[in-house]
């Protein structure tokens, strides 16, 4: 069981973090579900705070009430409390990963024995460090089985081999799939 | 080395309605030869226990701290004046700070809110506008606060005590 001091820490962090989701849901989300839980919990905790301060004998029994509105924050809140931090911004370097959506390339040498995907922004391709496999217009190919990726210029050749029916076209949508690595570009 | 006056007030939640002076001065003044508190209330008026004939509090230099008793009834913002005088009764050092004694009101919304605690039948946050009315009074207490630390307005802390303290008054009509 956590003790006053501490549940009062979590209890004034949680608050917080809930007041901010609520100002950001309000902002952006048209209004938060749970707007009312950061006033619950300031009007719980100042009492709590002066049972704490007054050394009133019954101020544990305000302890589990306080630590169960602290609701879903509560593990973040502990966290921070503890002498954490309340997350980060990952930097877009490092060993991070994210999804990308869809690549914006454009596809040239239709007429050679292979078709060269090239990337319309200069350093795009060091994003996709970690592409296992691509889906054009919908049709999933595998790195080194239906295509290859230069992962010195970040060109991607088709192969237009017998069985490879399909291949990338002028307005082809192309979306990466693995866990690419963000690398400085 | 003259004096540097100063001093503390503080009021407990287990008595609210006593207070406790503390002289707080640094340095020393041979020439000072008694001590006087006076105690202005938001109407003007100056309030003094029951019995003083006098506008001031007598504060032996002997006592410190010094506890008035049975001197507030309800949350009080009070503008003191503790005056160190000598043996003529010149005011020799000043000393005036607003203060706001809300142990009343902080006793009873404590009271309010560890009554959520047991489940009761039905619970009190359940009864009607218990969280808004909750809100209000805390939000009384706050503003009071606010009034005196950030404005040393006694009389707009005054305000909001007595407002808290109709909200005591008439707790059944609230939650």
């Amino acid at each position: 069981m956590a003790t006053n001091t501490q549940v009062n820490g979590y209890a004034k962090i949680c608050q917080y973090l809930y007041q901010v989701d609520t100002l950001k849901k309000s902002a952006f989300n048209g209004g938060g579900l749970d707007n009312v839980h950061a006033k619950a919990l300031y009007l719980v905790r100042k009492a709590f705070d002066w049972g704490l301060d007054q050394s009133i004998s019954t101020v544990s029994e305000i302890n589990p009430s306080l630590y169960s509105l602290c609701g879903t924050k509560l593990q973040q809140g502990i966290a921070i409390y503890s002498g954490g931090s309340g997350g980060v911004v990952p930097s877009p370097s490092g060993s991070g990963s994210y999804q990308p959506s869809y690549i914006d390339y454009t596809v040239s040498g239709l007429d050679n024995p292979n078709i060269t995907v090239t990337s319309l922004q200069n350093d795009d391709w060091k994003g996709l460090m970690g592409l296992t496999t691509l889906a054009v217009d919908q049709q999933v190919f595998q790195l080194n089985v239906g295509f290859t990726f230069s992962p010195v210029n970040g060109t991607i050749n088709f192969d237009l081999s017998p069985g490879n029916i399909y291949y990338p076209q002028n307005n082809s949508v192309i979306t990466a799939n693995g866990l690419f690595k963000i690398v400085t570009p | 080395m003259p004096l540097t006056e100063n001093f503390s007030v503080s009021q407990s939640a287990g008595l609210p309605e006593n207070l406790t002076f503390t002289d707080i001065s640094t340095g020393s003044d041979p020439a000072v030869t008694q001590r006087r508190i006076y105690l202005l209330q938001s109407d003007g008026t100056y309030l003094v226990p029951t019995g003083t004939s006098t506008d001031y509090i007598e504060w032996p230099l002997a006592t410190n701290p010094i506890t008035v008793e049975n001197l507030l009834s309800q949350d009080t913002a009070l503008s003191i004046t503790v005056q160190w005088l000598d043996v003529s009764n010149t005011v020799l050092y000043t000393k005036t700070a607003a203060y706001g004694f809300q142990a009343f009101g902080e006793n009873f919304y404590y009271g309010l809110v560890l009554q959520q605690v047991p489940i009761t039948v039905p619970a009190i946050q359940q009864s009607t506008n218990y969280w808004e009315n909750l809100s209000m009074f805390r939000c009384l207490l706050d503003s009071a606060y606010n009034a005196i630390t950030l404005n040393s307005d006694v009389y707009a802390a005054q305000t909001c005590y007595d407002a808290d303290q109709n909200i005591i008054s008439n707790q059944q009509f609230y939650f």
